[in-house]
C-alpha cells in the first residue's frame, strides 16, 4: 500500500485571537525593524505518515482521526490537512 | 458583520424597562439591560437570599457588593479576597476557560488597588477513571490555570479537586484570589466626581466573549453559537496591566477602578455610575477595537479579556497615560463622569443609548418557587453495606481513590513559590499559610462537600464552612472571614431552588453562631445536563481566611518525632452518609450525613486554638473526607514517619471497623504531642468539655492499625506515599 | 558596589530577588526596567525569573533581542558577575552569553518542586561560598528547563569546568529519578568560559530564608553571597 506524508495544521480560528503571534509580531519582528511584516499567527504542525490506497483516502483518514480523537478543540481551533509528499 | 442580537430578557423585564424609560428602548439600550440584568451580573434570583448572610465584622472594611472583600489585618495592612467561577466557558474550552477564569479573579483583586499574591482553585469533574471527556477537561483546566497563573507570577498555593459523576457534563472551575495592600490605598469601583475622565486600559475590544455573561446564565447548549463565548487568555498583557495599574495607583492617579468581566463595558459603566451616584458620557468611537465593523452593542457587551476601566482626575490624565505607555499597555480615553444620573453612549457625536443609571443597575428581583426534593426522604434509612472482607485492600483503595489520593500531579504544574509568601506548600496541610511579614501570616482553606450537601444541603453547607474553618485552625490561624460560591442547577426548578435556599441558610447559621463575616461570593446557576436536565449536586464552595500571628504558632500535618502521642479530639459518630467510603467502595449516595453540633464544633476549635497558643501541639490535621484513616495516612506521608493506631481506644459508638475509620463526623482533629504535654491538653479539653482519646503513637516507618492487640492493617509509609502519588498520573496516562 | 536586577515585560521574580539582595543581605540592589539599563553604573547584574514576553515563541528569545542584552554582553566581557535565574538563564542562553540550549521538560509539563543541586566546579564567581560537592536545596519552577548541548560542546563544558550545578539525589548522585526535567548529565546550571556569567534553573531567591524552606535551609544565600563577595574582590583590584 502506498504511503503518504500528510501535514496537519492546527491554528486558532481566524476570528479568534492569537496573543502569541501578536507578541512575536510586535515585540520581536516590528521592534527589531522588520516593519513590513504585517501579521503572524502561530499554530501546531503534526507531520504524519499514513498508508492508504490513494491520497484522498489518506487525507480523509487523517481528518477523521483529528476529529474523532479531538486532536484539536473545534471550539477554538481550525484544522487543515495538506499533502506533503507521496 | 454584526451578529444578530439575541436577548434573554423576560417579558416582565422588557415591560419594566419600557416603564422606567417611558419609551421603547432601542437595540443598543436593550443590550445594556440584557448584559446587566443577566443573573451573572444582577444576582436577580439570589440577591434576597444572599442578604441572609452576615457581612459585618471588626476586620471587615468592604464586604459583598464590591469587586473583592477587604479585611484589616492591622498595622495599616489589608488582605483582599474574591472567588469566581468559569464553569461554562471551561466546559467547552477547558484551557482558555480556566485560564481566563484566573484572569478574571486577578482583576477583581487588582480593582480594589491591591496586588494579587495567591490563587487557590477548587475543581470538579466527572469520574476520570471512566470518562475520557473528564480526563480531557481535567488535564486542560489544570494546564490553563498553570500557564496563566505561572506567567502572571501569582502563585497557586492550594485548593481541592473532586471527581464525581454528577459533574460529567458540567465541570466546576472555581478560583479564589488573595491580594495584599495598604488600608489607606483601597480604591473603589465608583465614579463619584463629575468631570473625571474614563480611561479604558488593556487589551483591544473584539467580538470574543460576546454574550458570555448571558451565556453563563443559560443552560449549556451544544449549539454553534457558543463560539462567540470563547475567551482567549493573554497572561503577558495581564501581567503588564497588573504592574501598570499598581504603578498608576501608587502614584495617586486613580480615583476609581473597575475590572471588565461578565457583561463587559456595559456592566462596568452602569455599576461605577450607580455606586458613585453619577452619570457617564462615553464615546465608543474612541475605544481601541480589534475588528472593524463592530456594532455599538457588540463593543458594549464584548467580554474581551485583560481590560480595566480607570476613573481619573482630568488634570492627571497625562501622568497616568505615561504609566500605561511605559508598560506597553494600550489605553483610550473614552468619556467622562457627569452629574446627570444617566448612562449616555455615543458614537462620535451620535447618541446611541441613553438610559437612567438607577434603572439599569437594579434588575427586578426574580422570585422562584421552592420545593423540598423527594429524593431526600428516600435515601435516609438504608441498609448498611456488607462489611468488606479484605481490610487492607479496602483501606488502600479508599485512601488512594482519585478524590483522596495525592494531588501532586496537579500542584507540581503550578508555581506555588513565586512571591516569597508560601510558608506551607501544597500537601503540607489542609490550609495554605502565606507570609505577610515575618510574624504575621494568613491562612486559607478552600473546601466543598457536595456529597454531604446532596444528603442535607443545610447541614452540608454548614459542615463545609466548619471544615474550611478547622483547616485554618489546624495550621494555627484564627478564622476571620469567608467567601462563598454557590453552584447549582436551574433556579427555575423548585427542588434546585430549595437546595440553594437551604445551603445559604446553613452558611448563614454558621456565620452567625461563630461571628464569622461573609465578605464576598458568587452564584453560578444552570449547571445541569442539557439533555437529561439533571442538575449537579448542590455545591457550595467555601473559602475561609485566617489570621496567624507569630511564626512559632504555625503547624502542619507533618508528623515529627517530637510529637509522639496521637490524640483524636472529638467523638466519632456512626455517620457514613455522603462519605467517600460509601461513594467509592459501595457506590452508595444514601445514609445519614454527618451532623454539625455548633457547641461541640466551637469547643473543639477552641481547644485546638488554645493548645496551639500555649505550645502543646506538634502536628495537627482536621479529620474529615475519608475519615480517620485518610487523615492519619496523609499525616504519615507528609512527615515520612509511621504511626500505630489502636482502634479500641477511639471514642465512638461505631460497632464496625469500617464505620469507625471511614466516618466523616465533624468537630474532630488529629493532633500529636510530646507525652509531657498530655496533661496540659487534658486540662484544656476539660475546660471546653470536649471528649478526646489517646489513640496511638508516632513510631517506625509503617502505618499500623490494631484492634485489641490484633493487627488489622500494616503498610509501609513509602508504599502508601507511592500508591497515593501514582494514582492520578496512572489515570492520566503519565 | 551596585547590583542591577533587570526587569523585562513578564519578569515576575524581580521583586523577590530584590527582597533577598536588599532586605535580607543588605546589598545595594536596584530594580531596573530593561529599556533603562546602563551597565556603566552597575558592578553586576541579575536577570530574575519569570515569563519575559510571555515565553512566546521560545522562553527567553524575545528578551534576548532587547538592547539590555547588549549592555549585559559588554558587562560580561568586562568581567562583571552576571547571574541568570530560570527565565534569566533562558535569556542568557538565547542571547548566546551562555552555551547550549534549554528545551521543553521531558515530562511536557511545568514542574514546581524542591530539588537537590550539587555544586560542581569551583571557578565560577557564584560558588565561591560553596565547597565542591556541596548540596543545595532549592526549588525549581519551569516549563523549558531541559539543558541540552551536543557532544563536542558538552565535552568542552566538562573540560573547562563550566558545568556549575547538577541535579542529584539525597545521596549526592546525579541519578535519573533526581533529574526533574531530562537535562543532559543532570545539568542545572552552567557558566561561560571565564566563570563570571552563570545561569541556573533553580531559584536561589526562594531558598534564602529558613521560614520558606521545607527543610529550614538557606542554601540559596550561598550563591548571592558568592556573587557579592566576587564583586568586592573585583572592585578592589
Amino acid at each position: 500500500m502506498p504511503r503518504f506524508r500528510i501535514d496537519v495544521f492546527i491554528t486558532n480560528k481566524p476570528a479568534i485571537r492569537d496573543p502569541e503571534g501578536e507578541s512575536i509580531l510586535q515585540d520581536l519582528a516590528i521592534r527589531n525593524g522588520f516593519v513590513s511584516v504585517k501579521s503572524i499567527r502561530t499554530g501546531k504542525v503534526l507531520a504524519m505518515e499514513i498508508e492508504a490506497e490513494n491520497v484522498e483516502l489518506a487525507k480523509s483518514k487523517v481528518m477523521e482521526m483529528c476529529d474523532s480523537l479531538r486532536l484539536y478543540n473545534p471550539v477554538v481551533s481550525s484544522c487543515s490537512v495538506r499533502v506533503a509528499s507521496e | 458583520m454584526a451578529q444578530k442580537m439575541i436577548f434573554s430578557l423576560t417579558s416582565n423585564e422588557l415591560l419594566a424597562i419600557k416603564d422606567g424609560m417611558k419609551r421603547e428602548p432601542n437595540d443598543v439600550e436593550l443590550s445594556i439591560f440584557d448584559a446587566q440584568w443577566a443573573e451573572h451580573c444582577s444576582y436577580k434570583s439570589s440577591r434576597s437570599l444572599l442578604s441572609l448572610l452576615p457581612t459585618r465584622g471588626k476586620r471587615v472594611i468592604l464586604g459583598p457588593g464590591y469587586d473583592a472583600g477587604v479585611l484589616d489585618i492591622d498595622n495599616n495592612q489589608i488582605v483582599t479576597i474574591h472567588i469566581e467561577s468559569h464553569n461554562h466557558p471551561s466546559a467547552i474550552d477547558p484551557y482558555g476557560g480556566a485560564a481566563t477564569g484566573v484572569g478574571g479573579v486577578l482583576r477583581d483583586i487588582l480593582s480594589v488597588g491591591t496586588r494579587p499574591i495567591a490563587i487557590l482553585d477548587s475543581l470538579r469533574f466527572g469520574d476520570i477513571e471512566k470518562s475520557p471527556q473528564s480526563r480531557w477537561l481535567f488535564k486542560n483546566v489544570v494546564r490553563g490555570i498553570a500557564d496563566y497563573g505561572n506567567c502572571v507570577g501569582v502563585p497557586t498555593v492550594g485548593g481541592e479537586v473532586e471527581f464525581d459523576e454528577s459533574y460529567e457534563r458540567n465541570c466546576l472551575v472555581d478560583v479564589v484570589c488573595l491580594g495584599l495592600g495598604r488600608r489607606k490605598e483601597v480604591v473603589l469601583a465608583e465614579a463619584s466626581h463629575p468631570g473625571d475622565i474614563l480611561i479604558l486600559v488593556g487589551g483591544r475590544t473584539g467580538r470574543d466573549g460576546i454574550h458570555g455573561s448571558s451565556f453563563a446564565s443559560r443552560d449549556l447548549a451544544s449549539g454553534s453559537d457558543e463560539r462567540s463565548a470563547v475567551q482567549i487568555p493573554d497572561p503577558l498583557t495581564k501581567k503588564l496591566i497588573v504592574e501598570a495599574t499598581l504603578k498608576a495607583h501608587s502614584g495617586g492617579y486613580v480615583r476609581g477602578l473597575k475590572d471588565l468581566g461578565g457583561g463587559g463595558l456595559a456592566c462596568a459603566l452602569s455599576e461605577i455610575a450607580d455606586k458613585g451616584g453619577t452619570g457617564l458620557d462615553v464615546d465608543l468611537s474612541r475605544i481601541h477595537v480589534r475588528e472593524d465593523g463592530m456594532s455599538p452593542a457588540e463593543i458594549l457587551i464584548s467580554e474581551s479579556q485583560e481590560r480595566m476601566l480607570f476613573v481619573v482626575k482630568d488634570e492627571l490624565k497625562d501622568d497616568v497615560s505615561a504609566v500605561f505607555r511605559r508598560y506597553h499597555v494600550q489605553y483610550s480615553i473614552i468619556g467622562k463622569v457627569t452629574s446627570s444620573r444617566r448612562l449616555v453612549i455615543r458614537v462620535n457625536e451620535t447618541k446611541v443609548a441613553d438610559v437612567p443609571v438607577d434603572l439599569v443597575a437594579h434588575a427586578p428581583l426574580q422570585l422562584w418557587p421552592s420545593k423540598r426534593p423527594e429524593y431526600l426522604d428516600l435515601g435516609v434509612s438504608i441498609e448498611k453495606p456488607p462489611l468488606p472482607r479484605n481490610i487492607s485492600e479496602t483501606i488502600i483503595r479508599v485512601i488512594s481513590s482519585p478524590n483522596l489520593a495525592s494531588k501532586k500531579w496537579v500542584y507540581e504544574q503550578f508555581d506555588y513559590e513565586v512571591g516569597l509568601h508560601t510558608v506551607l506548600k501544597p500537601g503540607d496541610s489542609g490550609a495554605s499559610v502565606l507570609r505577610i511579614t515575618d510574624d504575621k501570616f494568613i491562612a486559607i482553606s478552600l473546601d466543598g462537600r457536595p456529597n454531604h450537601c446532596y444528603r442535607n444541603p443545610r447541614q452540608g453547607a454548614m459542615g463545609t464552612v466548619a471544615e474550611a474553618a478547622r483547616n485554618t485552625i489546624s495550621v494555627g490561624a484564627e478564622p476571620i472571614a469567608l467567601v462563598d460560591h454557590l453552584q447549582f442547577g436551574n433556579p427555575g426548578n423548585p427542588e434546585v431552588f430549595w437546595t440553594l435556599t437551604e445551603s445559604v441558610k446553613g452558611i448563614a447559621d454558621y456565620c452567625r453562631f461563630f461571628d464569622l463575616p461573609c465578605v464576598g461570593g458568587k452564584v453560578s446557576f444552570y449547571n445541569e445536563d442539557v439533555d437529561t436536565k439533571r442538575a449537579i449536586k448542590p455545591t457550595p464552595v467555601i473559602a475561609v481566611l485566617g489570621l496567624l500571628k507569630g511564626a512559632r504558632h504555625i503547624r502542619s500535618r507533618k508528623l515529627t518525632p517530637n510529637g509522639r502521642m496521637i490524640v483524636l479530639i472529638g467523638q466519632t459518630e456512626n455517620e457514613l452518609g455522603g462519605s467517600e467510603y460509601y461513594r467509592y467502595i459501595h457506590g452508595m449516595s444514601g445514609g445519614m450525613p454527618p451532623n454539625l453540633d455548633f457547641h461541640r464544633e466551637r469547643g473543639a476549635q477552641r481547644l485546638v486554638a488554645d493548645a496551639v497558643r500555649v505550645g502543646l501541639l506538634d502536628a495537627i490535621d482536621d479529620c474529615s473526607s475519608g475519615g480517620l484513616i485518610a487523615t492519619i495516612s496523609k499525616m504519615c506521608i507528609a512527615g515520612g514517619i509511621g504511626a500505630h493506631i489502636q482502634l479500641e481506644k477511639i471514642l465512638s459508638d461505631c460497632k464496625r471497623w469500617d464505620d469507625l475509620i471511614f466516618s466523616e463526623s465533624h468537630s474532630r482533629f488529629v493532633v500529636t504531642l510530646d507525652p509531657d504535654k498530655y496533661q496540659g491538653l487534658a486540662n484544656i479539653a476539660k475546660n471546653h468539655q470536649i471528649p478526646y482519646s489517646l489513640i496511638g503513637n508516632v513510631e517506625g516507618d509503617k502505618l499500623v492499625l490494631t484492634n485489641n492487640g490484633d493487627e488489622i492493617f500494616s503498610e509501609g509509609v513509602h508504599t502508601l506515599e507511592k500508591t497515593s502519588n501514582d494514582k492520578i498520573p496512572s489515570i492520566m496516562g503519565h | 558596589m551596585k547590583v542591577a536586577i533587570v526587569q523585562f515585560p513578564g519578569t515576575n521574580c524581580d521583586r523577590d530577588t530584590y527582597y533577598i539582595l536588599k532586605d535580607v543581605l543588605q546589598a545595594d540592589a536596584e530594580l531596573i526596567w530593561h529599556e533603562d539599563l546602563g551597565m556603566d553604573t552597575f558592578d553586576s547584574a541579575v536577570i530574575p525569573g519569570g515569563f519575559s514576553y510571555g515565553d512566546n515563541l521560545r522562553a527567553g528569545v524575545i528578551a534576548a533581542h532587547s538592547p539590555a542584552l547588549r549592555q549585559l554582553r559588554k558587562a560580561g566581557q568586562d568581567g562583571k558577575p552576571i547571574l541568570g535565574i530560570c527565565n534569566g538563564f533562558q535569556i542568557l542562553i538565547e542571547s548566546g552569553l551562555l552555551p547550549g540550549a534549554l528545551l521543553r521538560n521531558s515530562s511536557l509539563r511545568f514542574v514546581c518542586r524542591w530539588v537537590n543541586v550539587r555544586v560542581e566546579a569551583g571557578n565560577s564567581l557564584f560558588t565561591t561560598f560553596s565547597r565542591n560537592g556541596t548540596i543545595l536545596k532549592m526549588p525549581i519552577a519551569h516549563n523549558e528547563g531541559r539543558y541540552y548541548a551536543e557532544g563536542d560542546l558538552l565535552a568542552s563544558l566538562e573540560m573547562n569546568g563550566q558545568i556549575i550545578f547538577k541535579y542529584v539525589d539525597e545521596g549526592g548522585q546525579p541519578s535519573k529519578p533526581s533529574n526533574p526535567n531530562g537535562s543532559i548529565l543532570n545539568i542545572a546550571g552552567v557558566s561561560n568560559y571565564e566563570g563570571n556569567v552563570v545561569g541556573l534553573m533553580p531559584h536561589p531567591e526562594r531558598a534564602s530564608e529558613s521560614l520558606l524552606s521545607p527543610f529550614r535551609t538557606t542554601d540559596g544565600l550561598q550563591i548571592f553571597r558568592s556573587m557579592l563577595r566576587s564583586v568586592e574582590v573585583l572592585l578592589k583590584r
